[in-house]
């Protein structure tokens, strides 16, 4: 049985892919038994790591979509930007996947100077690239003729399965979390809602891959405001070591992930441990809507439409 | 005088070698010290320049810059014990080896050079489309006798896109007919020369479209990526079968690559002076022709890479929708033309 101390790094093997929001999550489950109030610089650190793992897993969706539609060239330019990202969390964390980096009450190590800028330098990167993804693929006629129409998800059906995020988003639904409540302080970076054209919300193939590419740009805004607004302060408060101890309670936290809502549900009996921890994962959800999603498609398109629901086997089989 | 003594003049043998002897020598020669190589340069070009383009490093393992990959990947194959292989004699190996044995068959139709052109009749240029068509009944065959019904979707999915690749290909082919006297190889190479605008695909607009309606239609039938890969044999064969399967559709790839560039680029034409005949004319126009067939086959495929895949129904829907009727079109123009012209 693991120590409330120690939990944190194995939580993120629920997806190694997007590790950082099962990490994020039970740390916040956490902090509101304990008490725990995170500085100003901990959370701007961990929005920048959230937005880093959403653009690292919404390049991944995208490698994966271009594999199931043979456009090996796109695939291997998605590729080597993921490279980039995937670097930065080796600069700040030590690892590429899994990092065990958000810890309760803040995080493992501060922010230097010099991955500030490299940061920067991969959000003017991005704004590039994603151009250029649009040039090479996103209006491909090949890819429109293959992806628009296909795979539909209406939004009651979507609704009805409990799917979250980007899925349901594309099937026009509404709801993002960074956007609710004072989540990690998403509102002080006054950002504004990307603008949704018909093609965003038709909730097919082409959909889905198209809110991917907004939530990309709006990734890239989001670090840009962060950056700016990179406060002093200690990057951990509280003091997280073998002895402590949370408050007997319980409590559910919700963090919107790259795949969608992950909630995290803990209980503590006052002791060394955690007494229970269940995490609800999005892809639980999007696999529900499997069957009538590939109702009367053809079998030469079931792998682009499995690609395009975007879920995470990890999180489904567990 | 025949073609085979042609040949046998061509090779510098006495007029009294049997015929039979000279052709099978000469086309296991030209397949080993001419088809081969070009097909291993090919393989390496394309994979060291469509992984230049997608910034990445391609091969660099396998000797200096990776000159030995392709090499290195047939041994992989040739000593990798299939998972799934099949029995001998059994009806999907029999279908398999008769395909693939028509198929390589092909070389003896090809033009491969102004003394090398061993079927040269009025209709030389129609055969290859009867070795096309035997390949796919016979791959037809293959999909039937494999277990299950994905050999059989498969092979259908071939049979369709083959199809639908040959009716345009065959617009294109009477097009050039009719620029040329008759359908032989030598016909349509004597009204072309060395230099690019002596060549047919620059004589009048029609060929000029007709050439990537050609290429196209040939990429339709052999399921070159963007066409969609057809796999009705691939899917159950891993090892030594798989690389035969590979290979024989860089095979067809380069068959028809040749007839095109035979067609409208001027054909196995050199400068005037060089066309002395003799071994080393032979052997020029061959080598000519060859490199012009894996010019053709490298530009098409660095332009395909870029380009998604489309699904197998999409492909026939081109062909019949688009492919076909450009080239109807192509040719009911050059003919109202060519009657204008002369009436």
């Amino acid at each position: 049985m693991h120590l409330w101390s120690s939990a944190s790094c194995y939580v993120g093997r629920v997806d190694p892919e997007a590790a950082v929001f099962y990490e994020l999550a039970f740390c916040l489950a956490v902090e509101t038994v304990g008490g725990i109030e995170p500085s100003a610089r901990a959370t701007r650190i961990r929005t920048l790591v959230c937005e880093l793992g959403r653009i690292s897993s919404h390049l991944g969706f995208l490698a994966r979509l271009a594999r199931a539609c043979h456009a090996e060239t796109f695939f291997h330019y998605v590729s080597r930007d993921r490279e980039r990202i995937l670097d930065l969390f080796e600069l700040l964390t030590g690892s590429r996947f899994a990092y065990g980096f958000v810890r309760i009450g803040g995080v493992s190590a501060d922010v230097t100077d010099g991955f500030i800028e490299r940061v920067s330098e991969a959000c003017d990167l991005l704004s590039f690239r994603v151009r250029e993804y649009n040039d090479l693929f996103s209006y491909n006629h090949a890819f429109l003729s293959r992806s628009k129409g296909l795979g539909v998800c209406t939004r009651e059906d979507a609704e009805k399965a409990g799917v979250s995020g980007p899925n349901l988003r594309a099937s026009g639904g509404v709801g993002d979390i960074r956007f609710q409540g004072n989540f990690l302080d998403y509102r002080q970076l006054d950002l504004e809602q990307p603008v949704r054209n018909e093609d965003d919300v038709r909730g097919d193939v082409f959909s889905r891959y198209l809110i991917r590419i907004r939530e990309i740009q709006q990734s890239v805004e989001i670090l840009r405001r962060t950056l700016e607004l990179f406060p002093d302060g200690a990057y951990r408060t509280g003091k997280v070591d073998r002895h402590f101890k949370v408050a007997q309670g319980e409590s559910y936290s919700r963090v919107e992930g790259s795949r969608g809502r992950v909630a995290c549900h803990i209980v503590s009996d006052g002791g060394l441990h955690p007494s229970r921890v269940h995490f609800a994962a999005p892809s639980e959800s999007t696999i529900n809507i499997v069957p009538s999603v590939l109702r009367g498609e053809l079998i030469e398109d079931m792998g682009l439409i499995l690609a395009s629901l975007d879920f995470s086997v990890s999180e489904v089989d567990r | 005088m025949t073609s085979a003594a042609e040949w046998t003049i061509a090779l510098g043998l006495s007029e009294v070698t049997p015929w039979a002897a000279v052709i099978a020598i000469a086309l296991v020669a030209v397949f080993i010290f001419g088809v081969l190589p070009s097909l291993y340069f090919y393989s390496y070009l394309q994979r060291k320049w469509v992984s230049d383009l997608q910034a990445r490093v391609g091969p660099n393992r396998a000797g200096p810059a990776g000159v030995f990959q392709p090499i290195a990947l047939a041994m992989m194959n040739l000593l990798k014990r299939g998972d799934q292989e099949v029995g001998i004699f059994s009806p999907e190996w029999i279908w398999f080896h008769i395909r693939n044995a028509i198929l390589f068959s092909s070389l003896a139709l090809l033009p491969i050079g102004g003394a090398l052109a061993l079927v040269n009749t009025d209709l030389s240029t129609f055969l290859v489309f009867w070795v096309i068509l035997a390949t796919t009944l016979c791959t037809f065959f293959l999909g039937s006798a494999q277990r299950g019904g994905l050999g059989l979707l498969g092979a259908s999915r071939e049979t369709a896109q083959m199809l639908a690749g040959m009716i345009p290909a065959m617009f294109c082919l009477l097009l050039v007919s009719s620029q040329a006297p008759g359908l032989s190889w030598r016909g349509v190479s004597e009204v072309q020369g060395f230099f690019p605008h002596e060549w047919l695909i620059l004589r009048s607009p029609g060929l000029f479209l007709a050439f990537p309606i050609f290429l196209m239609s040939g990429m339709v039938m052999m399921g070159v990526h963007p066409f969609g890969p057809s796999n009705a044999a691939v899917s159950l064969f891993s090892g030594r079968a798989l690389l035969l399967i590979r290979f024989s559709r860089i095979y067809a790839f380069f068959v028809w690559s040749m007839m095109a560039s035979v067609l409208f680029l001027g054909s196995w034409r050199l400068p005037e002076g060089l066309e002395s005949g003799g071994v080393l004319t032979a052997l020029l126009q061959t080598s000519w022709v060859f490199i012009k067939a894996v010019t053709v086959m490298l530009g098409s495929t660095l332009i395909a890479s870029v380009l998604p895949g489309w699904r197998s129904d999409q492909t026939v829907q081109f062909s019949w929708i688009v492919l076909a009727p450009l080239a109807l079109l192509l040719l009911l123009v050059s003919a109202a033309i060519r009657i204008g012209v002369s009436g």
